[in-house]
């Protein structure tokens, strides 16, 4: 009789191992994602209240998250009860935690949650050890903010402000002949320009200068309507121009490539020619060795002369 | 019977032992090829100056003469001087000329190169005859013709008998014009020479009245400068040429002979020439009636720049 499994019971074996195997992958994966695995450093936080913190409420340094809270609890040191935040670090943030940083809580403007932000400390003070106290900055209240600003010497100033107030509305009610004396001189100017008399009253009220007015900007649209025509007709010149402008430009790009050319050209060009005076001094040199020899001296054709140039009168000016 | 091919074949050996000594004895010599050099560039200068590239012409001197004084070659140096001077006596401007003339001469003074230095005394008399003062040309031809004397050299005394004769010539002294002419014939032995000395003498002839000599001479005069494409004494000569029809009546001639002094003083880029043909032109054809149009002169001989 043979033992052992049947081919079924084999490929159901084998479906469950894969199955499992995929399992093991995908919780890795995910752990490794979550973090789970990273190295992290506790410390703790000792605020006067929870800011409704809260398990799992982020920590921050410079704005980026670098862990978490993980538990918090109520605990009385010096007799006095205090909120404890246990929070959980990247270890490799452990480095900018140090006996400077400050945690702080920090509300969002709208929307989110508070989280615990962490001040980096400077590396001239020690670092934290794990399961350290990081000093801590406590939240203000609103009450707190308005205590700050209702002090005693605000509330002096305002005082001061509001005597000076009723002593210039005093002062108001002394001079009450003469502001009134001042609203009838007013009036009787007022009254001066409606009648015509005077510069102003002239300039205001007669019709004349209204009329000259009205006349000046009849010219004006006048002058305004042949503008506008003006303008009509420059259009298909400036559209003309656009053309124009463009074909200068189709015709400027082949002289560009030229001229690109002729500097990449240039740039050549001293090798070259110090290799063409190279060349040519040492056709010389081998001319001069040949010309040199008796032979070739006898036959050679006899070139010209440098000498003193006479200037005869005759071809003179 | 004699055997042409082992005679060839000693031949040919003969002529290469000759070539390899030529060539071993051909040495390094750095100060040579530098003098070659300065020549080199000056004959440049030379056919440049011939052409009326005045300005060209003057830059290849100058490099010239900075390479004679940059390896001590005095004469190289004297020869640049001079040359300079002539192209400052080109456009006239006759102090320079002066100078330049006087420093040639006394560096030539200093090596005893006396054919030189009677060339520059020569050019000293025409700077002076052409600034107005024939005392002082008169005087430097007297030196001159010292220093050609001393030189021993046919051709630069009879360089400076010819300009003794043109001297003479301006100053209508005909007698003494044809004395330096009969001393200067059996000198005249370069193209040169003999092209001035033909020039002198058809001025002579004209100037008794004997056209048909005078013809005769500047045809010669003409036909000698031509060989060696003596552009400013060729255009002297057709002009002359021109000047000798006009008196023999022939202004269909003139005006030929006119026009064409007239092209090539404006291919010399002679602007000053060109009024005193233009001037002719309009004479000849006036007188002759011959009804050319003048347009074309008168364009290229208004002042301006060319």
């Amino acid at each position: 009789m043979e033992e052992g499994f049947t081919r079924k019971e084999q490929l159901v074996g084998a479906f469950l191992l894969v199955l499992l195997i995929f399992t093991m992958v995908t919780l890795l994966v995910i752990a490794q994602g979550k973090g789970w695995f990273q190295p992290q450093n506790t410390y703790l936080v000792k605020l006067k209240q929870g800011y409704n913190l809260r398990q799992g409420s982020l920590v921050k340094m410079f704005n980026a998250e670098i862990g978490k809270v993980s538990a918090m609890g109520i605990t009385q040191t010096l007799g006095r009860p205090q909120v404890e935040v246990t929070i959980k670090v990247a270890k490799e943030y452990a480095d900018l935690i140090r006996q400077d940083s400050v945690a702080e809580v920090v509300s969002p403007t709208l929307i989110g949650s508070e989280y615990l932000e962490i001040s980096p400390g400077s590396s001239g003070y020690p670092k934290i050890e794990p399961y350290g106290a990081i000093p801590s900055r406590e939240r203000k209240s609103v009450t707190e903010y308005l205590a700050e600003i209702v002090t005693q010497e605000t509330v002096q100033k305002v005082k001061l402000t509001v005597d000076n107030v009723a002593q210039l509305s005093e002062q108001l009610k002394n001079d009450e002949k003469a502001i009134l004396e001042a609203v009838n001189r007013v009036n009787q100017v007022l009254a001066s320009l409606t009648e015509g008399r005077g510069t102003m009253g002239m300039l205001l009220m007669q019709k004349d200068l209204y009329a000259r007015l009205m006349t000046g900007l009849d010219h004006l649209d006048k002058f305004l309507v042949e503008a506008k025509g003006l303008l009509v007709d420059f259009r298909p010149m400036a559209v003309d121009l656009q053309g124009f402008t463009k074909a200068i430009n189709q015709e400027i790009e082949p002289l560009r490539a030229i001229v690109r050319n002729i500097k990449s050209g240039s740039e050549e060009l001293p090798d070259l020619m110090e290799a063409a005076t190279d060349t040519a001094r040492s056709a010389k040199e081998t001319m001069d060795a040949i010309k040199a020899n008796p032979l070739i001296r006898l036959t050679a054709p006899k070139g010209a002369k440098s000498q003193s140039i006479h200037v005869a009168p005759r071809t003179l000016p | 019977m004699w055997p042409p091919a082992p005679s060839l074949s000693r031949w040919a050996w003969l002529g290469l032992a000759a070539c390899l000594v030529g060539g071993c004895a051909a040495k390094v010599d750095p100060f040579g090829q530098q003098v070659q050099r300065i020549q080199e560039i000056s004959i440049q200068g030379e056919q440049l100056f011939s052409r009326g590239e005045l300005e060209r012409a003057s830059r290849n001197f100058n490099r010239a003469l900075v390479l004679s004084r940059s390896v001590d070659y005095p004469q190289g140096a004297a020869q640049q001087l001079n040359n300079l001077g002539a192209v400052a006596l080109e456009e006239e401007d006759y102090p320079k000329a002066r100078d330049l003339f006087a420093q040639a001469y006394n560096l030539n003074l200093d090596g005893q190169h006396w054919e030189a230095a009677s060339i520059n005394q020569a050019n000293l008399a025409t700077a002076a005859q052409k600034a107005g003062n024939p005392e002082e040309a008169s005087r430097r031809l007297l030196a001159a013709q010292d220093a050609a004397q001393r030189s021993r050299s046919s051709p630069a005394l009879g360089r400076v008998y010819l300009q003794w004769a043109g001297f003479h010539l301006d100053h209508h002294d005909l007698a003494a014009a044809q004395d330096f002419l009969t001393r200067a014939h059996p000198l005249a032995t370069t193209p040169e020479l003999k092209g001035a000395l033909f020039h002198h003498q058809g001025r002579l002839s004209l100037a008794r009245g004997d056209t048909d000599q005078a013809l005769a001479r500047f045809s010669a005069a003409l036909e000698t400068d031509r060989s060696i494409l003596a552009r400013a004494a060729m255009a002297g000569d057709l002009f002359a040429l021109g000047e000798v029809f006009q008196a023999r009546g022939d202004p269909e001639q003139a005006w030929d002979y006119y026009v064409r002094a007239f092209d090539v003083y404006a291919g010399l880029g002679r602007k000053s020439q060109l009024p005193r043909c233009l001037k002719r032109l309009q004479e000849v054809n006036r007188t002759g009636g011959l009804g050319h149009s003048l347009k074309r002169f008168e364009k290229l001989a208004q002042p301006g720049p060319s």
